[in-house]
């Protein structure tokens, strides 16, 4: 298999009121095309940090990110944009991550409009893309305080796609929904890999859904990597001593 | 359990808001006052200006509503004059700083860093003097007239303005939509302008429609201590200062300006309460 | 018959003349764990409220009864209700370090709230916490007591909230999602915790909570909650693997649940 993106030994420290806090530590994992990659681990492990760097929200102090070969951390102004259409987000709270003042159908249509793609040919594909989420076309003019958690997280994977991406990062997209929609989404989530050969960077805290839709995992515990192999495996034989615990934690 | 089990019914009294009508009461109050300041030429029974010695300091009545002052001048033309001399640089301040506060705030908010701390060093000194003093020291090195007292006064009052921005945009910044912008390959100007600007709009609008009166009172007190708008130009502030040695005698030449202060605040500020209301965001989610 | 704990019938609950929980009854027996299960919105955390007398401005029961102990609740005087807080009916929020006051200790704070219902002595109070924290196998329950919220871990600010509603020793305790902010392992300890609770001291409770996982672990009966209305209760196993109504089935159906293999 061809490797889209590899994390090479990426390391973080913030500051708090100038004592050092390592966020991330030497992380390294590798997310080959078409599949799925679960990063699991408590909240505050570093696991959102990961996906803050990789998509440029954050700086790393050292380390390496690479897609398909290419060094990406030092891109900016017109490539770092050229990056997003190939890196896309799904965030935890969707109703937090659409602009409250501005329709979900404006959402979708952002990063077609910055390709300087035409108003009219830009609905013509939001359209398109909200069928594919299986949303009805009328959400678009809604806003987010309109809609249900379940839709809004719909729409923001339809915004996700817009650009056509090959890796989409799931940052716990599913962890603030019922559980009801949240089997809707990772199914959604299933029929987009098969589909349209995206490959998916999941990151969670839940070791059921890990076990469900990624391919491999990699446990991260206090902002290092304890353990990585593939998910069943991992689950009902773990080598390490905090994946034992995490696993014995699910009810 | 039986079919025939008694269930406890409750009244429940359901409590309405009546923001609306209050916005729709208030807001058209202080349309009323801007429009009467905006043909304030067109409405005045008589010419504010013209001095008649012969009619000095006649009670209100036969045919002056409000009476005259000790030039014979008719008082309520020279209230409904004054109105535009007041209100529209008092509304001109509010625009001034709204805009130059607010471009500090979100920048410093944005940007953060270096730059930030010095400018909010620079909006925390201005905070620290005691306002109208500062602005009575900056009005006299400029010499009076109006339009140095609002220059005057918008030195004084613009820290306000980006506090809040700056708060309200280091807290937005950090939301999810706007990284979600980022993905989308939106540059920095489009972020700001697009998702930053509109949702801070809110609270700044409180803000500012809140201190239209405010600002209308300290035009009239910068004017009342001679700073502001020149003698013969109708002024509330200044007409003030005419009147107060009469106070005795004829108060009519002190209150007539001194109530359409009173009332033109209150409307103002009964307006930007209502207007809050609507915008607040806890109310709107309904 | 003997009368139950806890006895909801028929109730409504309305916010502003608008319906949003509609003929729920139950019963919990001392010594019961009950949960209630829904997705968000389905007036689950409501009923507690409302038991608790803290439905707010806006807020009433407009049908039906709830009866602590044979009294009823809706009816009493609102300084009844405020007196059965606590020593009668204990709670537990989802967030207790942000229902904690900021600025003072977890000792403090915890000798206030049990002084308003029996005097005890500050030393009496703190002997009975640190017996508390020995009880639910807590270390350090010296340092805890003498720290602020803001100092503790969010695990370790739900497991004060448990004990500053235990301390009272409450026949009832309501939970309102009591472990959803909580990380897996942490959350593990905290329902143990709140099982060690009803095992030494006969506590029913009421665990109102999204996790399916959380309510099969520790209840006995489960109430499946579904657009204001009650669309199953029962027993524990034969709600999860015998649901009969179609929601209930897909909710179970909905859970992911981690192969052990």
């Amino acid at each position: 298999m061809e490797k889209l993106l590899e994390i090479k030994e990426i390391k973080k420290t913030f500051y708090k009121k100038k004592i050092p806090f390592v966020a991330v530590d030497n992380i390294c994992f590798d997310v080959e095309k078409g599949e799925c990659f679960g990063l699991v681990g408590e909240s505050g492990c570093g696991k959102s940090t990961i996906a803050k760097i990789i998509t440029h929200l954050i700086t790393p102090d050292t380390g390496s990110v690479l897609l398909n070969g290419e060094e990406t951390l030092f891109l900016r102004g017109k490539k770092e944009r050229k990056l997003y259409q190939d890196i896309q987000m799904v965030f935890q709270t969707p109703q937090d991550s659409f602009d409250p003042r501005r329709t979900l159908g404006d959402g979708i249509m952002e990063s077609m409009r910055n390709q300087g793609m035409k108003k009219h040919q830009a609905k013509e594909r939001m359209y398109e893309l909200l069928e594919m989420v299986e949303l009805p076309g009328e959400f678009a003019s809604r806003y987010p305080h309109e809609v249900s958690g379940g839709q809004c997280q719909r729409a923001a994977i339809a915004r996700a796609l817009a650009p056509n991406p090959q890796l989409m990062i799931c940052d716990e997209a599913t962890s603030a929904l019922d559980v009801t929609v949240q089997a809707q989404i990772v199914e959604l989530l299933n029929k987009l890999r098969e589909e349209q050969g995206l490959s998916l960077l999941l990151i969670c805290h839940d070791l059921a859904l890990v076990q469900k839709l990624c391919d491999r995992v990699l446990v991260m515990y206090k902002g290092g990597g304890v353990e990585q192999g593939v998910p069943d495996e991992v689950i009902q034989n773990p080598q390490n001593e905090y994946t034992k615990i995490l696993v014995d934690s699910v009810f | 359990m039986s079919m025939e089990e008694k269930i406890t019914v409750r009244k429940q009294k359901v409590v309405k808001s009546h923001t609306r009508q209050k916005l729709f009461f208030f807001g058209g109050l202080a349309i009323a006052v801007l429009l009467v300041a905006a043909f304030a030429p067109y409405l005045t029974p008589y010419d504010p200006y013209e001095q008649d010695l012969s009619k000095a300091l006649l009670p209100p009545g036969n045919g002056h509503l409000l009476g005259t002052d000790r030039y014979g001048r008719d008082m309520l033309s020279r209230v409904i004059m004054g109105s535009q001399t007041t209100i529209f640089s008092a509304l001109l301040l509010v625009v001034i700083i709204t805009i130059v506060g607010g471009a500090v705030g979100i920048f410093c908010g944005w940007h953060g860093g270096k730059l930030d701390a010095f400018l909010m060093r620079v909006s925390d000194i201005f905070l620290a003097f005691p306002g109208m003093v500062f602005a009575i020291a900056v009005a006299s090195v400029l010499s009076g007239g109006v339009i140095n007292a609002v220059v005057a006064l918008a030195c004084i009052s613009w820290p306000k303005y980006a506090r809040i921005t700056r708060s309200q945009a280091m807290m937005i910044k950090h939301l999810p939509y706007i990284s979600a912008a980022k993905l989308s390959g939106s540059g920095t100007w489009k972020i700001v302008w697009k998702h930053i600007v509109p949702n801070i709009a809110g609270p700044v609008i409180v803000t500012a429609v809140l201190d239209i009166g405010t600002m209308i009172m300290e035009i009239a007190g910068l004017s009342f201590l001679g700073l502001g708008a020149a003698p013969p130009t109708a002024e509330w502030g200044s007409m003030m200062s005419n009147g107060r040695s009469m106070l005795q005698t004829s108060p009519w030449v002190i209150l007539s300006p001194g109530c359409a202060i009173f009332l033109t605040v209150i409307i103002f500020n009964l307006a930007g309460d209502t207007v809050r209301d609507v915008l607040d965001p806890k109310q709107r989610k309904r | 018959m003997k009368t139950p704990l806890l006895d909801v019938r028929h109730v409504e609950i309305s916010y502003n003349g608008r319906p949003v929980v509609q003929d729920v009854s139950f019963q919990v027996e001392p010594g019961e764990i009950l949960g209630i299960v829904g997705e968000s919105g389905s007036g689950k955390s409501t009923l507690i409220k409302a038991a608790m007398g803290l439905l707010g401005i806006g807020g009433a029961v407009t049908k039906g009864d709830i009866y602590y102990n044979g009294r009823n609740v809706i009816d009493a005087k609102p300084d009844e209700i405020r007196r059965m807080r606590g020593p009668a009916m204990g709670m537990i929020f989802q967030d207790t370090g942000a229902s904690l006051c900021p600025v003072r200790s977890i000792g403090d704070q915890l000798y206030e709230s049990v002084n308003q219902h029996e005097k005890a002595s500050r030393e009496e109070v703190r002997q009975r916490a640190l017996d508390l924290f020995e009880k639910m196998r807590l270390p350090d329950g010296d340092r805890i007591l003498n720290s602020y919220p803001f100092e503790l871990s969010g695990g370790m600010n739900q497991r004060v909230g448990i004990l500053m509603a235990m301390v009272l020793r409450p026949k009832l305790l309501f939970a309102d999602e009591p472990t959803s902010a909580l990380d897996v392992t942490v959350q593990a300890q905290v329902v143990r915790e709140m099982i060690q609770m009803r095992e030494a001291y006969g506590t029913g409770i009421v665990i109102v909570t999204h996790n399916i996982g959380v309510v099969e672990y520790m209840a006995d009966n489960i109430a499946v909650m579904y657009r204001g209305n009650l669309v199953e209760y029962g027993k524990k196993e034969d709600v999860i693997y015998h649901p009969r109504e179609d929601y209930t089935k897909r909710l179970i159906g909905s859970v992911l649940r981690v192969n052990r293999g």
